[in-house]
């Protein structure tokens, strides 16, 4: 299930990521993907949160630090986009 | 608590133990214990028993039921299995010396074993994730390659020579690989095939990540006060006391750990260890650290303490911690060249640090009197820290 509280278009800062070049078995068919950590702006009233998703495109690799936003969920996780200017 | 020590040492090589089952593996790790110590199998009151991924990749659970049928133990003995993911050998360690040291049995057996190399890769790194929160983490298909390549990026955020800081901890390992007669895949390996090797996890390469091993170690650990007649005897092994064995937890899943660069885990355990044993990291002599990659020996020698913060990448190069080095980090080849058959790790590098204390390594540490070893599970959700000491030290 996504993350309810995770709105489209949120937004945040790319804290790390990684393509994922050895996948676990469940994983194997899927074309290359980059897993990423996201440091989400606060929303008002809460404090920042850290989330775990995927990251596209990657090629070229984004900057630690790039403004990224939510494009979509991919069943559970939630997929990062560079963030519109 | 009294105290215990260390009286004999087992182990298998690591590597490819096709032919042989995960239970038969660790009793022939057990019965060289046994035989190290002097201790015959009805005198021992316990077993606890390290392993992660026998029930996934090998169908087999009771394992520790297994181990002590094929040892003989008596009824009476406690056969436990224990998982705390590639930890699982140290949690066995501070389990048996619990029993021992609170006088619930005079005599316990702490082992662990694994065997990975019969399923694939993918099929292997499936296994491990079971070690991963499986609702936030898991369904992303994140690998543990994967998580320690996303701590490698922010770590070279803040080090420009990331690179050959990551080489040197690969290139040292193997080369102390070489002389480990137990380890799987030591070799004079060059910087440049480190760096060519292909991406595993960007940015880390198959050179920056441990193999997928088969193999079992094994210590027989015994309440001082039973010993003391032994000692006596001609022939018998110095018993090695366990001056600290302490276990910590840390974030459970990825988006909880706020610093890709330490564990909260490994720091906690350290500062436990360093108390209850009373020494401090200039007392450590040597250690045998979790080095699933190479980027991890970096981060584990920080929060350890036994190198500067922000140093070890620039220790390493330097050679600082090679075994002629003023801190000897993984001086049996570490998990990247020893290997990692992930349930026996942490009794492996026990057994590797009772050979250097004994002075009977292959690889051997001038003078050494205390080491310190070190096992992580997970992403360091859990982690043991154990010292052990000579008893002249």
């Amino acid at each position: 299930m996504p993350d309810p509280s995770l709105r489209p278009g949120a937004r945040g800062t790319l804290v790390s990521f990684t393509v994922i070049r050895k996948a676990p078995a469940a994983f194997a068919d899927e074309p290359l993907y980059a897993v990423a950590i996201v440091d989400l702006a606060p929303e008002p009233g809460e404090g920042a949160r850290r989330v775990i998703g995927r990251i596209e495109p990657f090629d070229p690799p984004p900057r630690l630090g790039a403004a990224v936003q939510l494009a979509r969920h991919a069943r559970s996780t939630p997929v990062f986009a560079p963030a519109a200017p | 608590m009294r105290p215990v020590s260390i009286v004999g040492i087992g182990s298998t090589r690591f590597g490819r133990h096709k032919e042989t089952p995960l239970d038969a593996l660790a009793a022939a790790a057990c019965r060289e214990a046994l035989a190290d110590a002097g201790i015959a199998a009805p005198e021992i009151g316990a077993l606890y028993l390290g392993n992660f991924i026998g029930g996934v990749l090998s169908g087999q659970e009771v394992l520790a039921g297994l181990v002590g049928h094929q040892l003989g133990l008596p009824l009476s003995a406690p056969c436990s299995k224990v998982e705390g993911a590639c930890a699982s050998g140290g949690i066995a360690f501070r389990q048996a010396w619990m029993s021992v040291a609170a006088g619930l049995c005079d005599f316990a057996i702490a082992a662990g074993v694994e065997k990975m190399s019969h399923a694939g890769t993918a099929r292997v790194t499936e296994a491990l994730n079971c070690a991963m929160d499986q609702q936030r983490d898991g369904p992303t298909g994140l690998s543990f390659p994967g998580y320690f390549g996303m701590a490698a990026r922010v770590y070279g955020e803040a080090h420009a020579e990331w690179r050959s800081h990551l080489t040197a901890v690969t290139r040292k390992n193997k080369a102390n690989g070489l002389k480990n007669p137990l380890a799987q895949m030591g070799e004079d390996v060059s910087a440049e095939t480190v760096e060519h090797s292909p991406l595993v996890a960007d940015p880390l390469r198959l050179y920056d990540c441990c193999p997928i091993s088969d193999g079992a170690a094994a210590v027989v650990i015994a309440a001082d006060e039973a010993v003391k007649e032994r000692l006596s005897r001609a022939g018998a092994k110095a018993p090695i006391r366990i001056a600290a064995t302490v276990q910590t937890r840390g974030a459970p899943d990825v988006a909880s750990i706020r610093n890709l660069l330490s564990f909260e885990a490994t720091v906690e355990a350290a500062r436990q260890a360093y108390r209850v044993s009373g020494l401090s990291p200039s007392d450590i002599d040597f250690v045998e650290l979790h080095d699933c990659f190479s980027l991890t020996e970096i981060l584990d020698a920080e929060d350890l303490g036994v190198v500067p913060r922000g140093m070890a990448g620039a220790w390493t190069r330097e050679g600082r911690t090679r075994p002629d080095g003023d801190m000897p980090i993984n001086v049996s080849g570490g998990l990247l060249a020893k290997g990692h058959p992930v349930g026996a790790t942490g009794v492996g590098q026990l057994y590797e640090a009772v050979r250097q204390l004994r002075g009977e390594h292959a690889n051997p540490v001038k003078d050494a009197a205390i080491g310190m070893t070190h096992n992580l599970g997970g992403a360091g959700v859990v982690c043991t820290v154990s010292i052990l000491k000579r008893a002249d030290a």
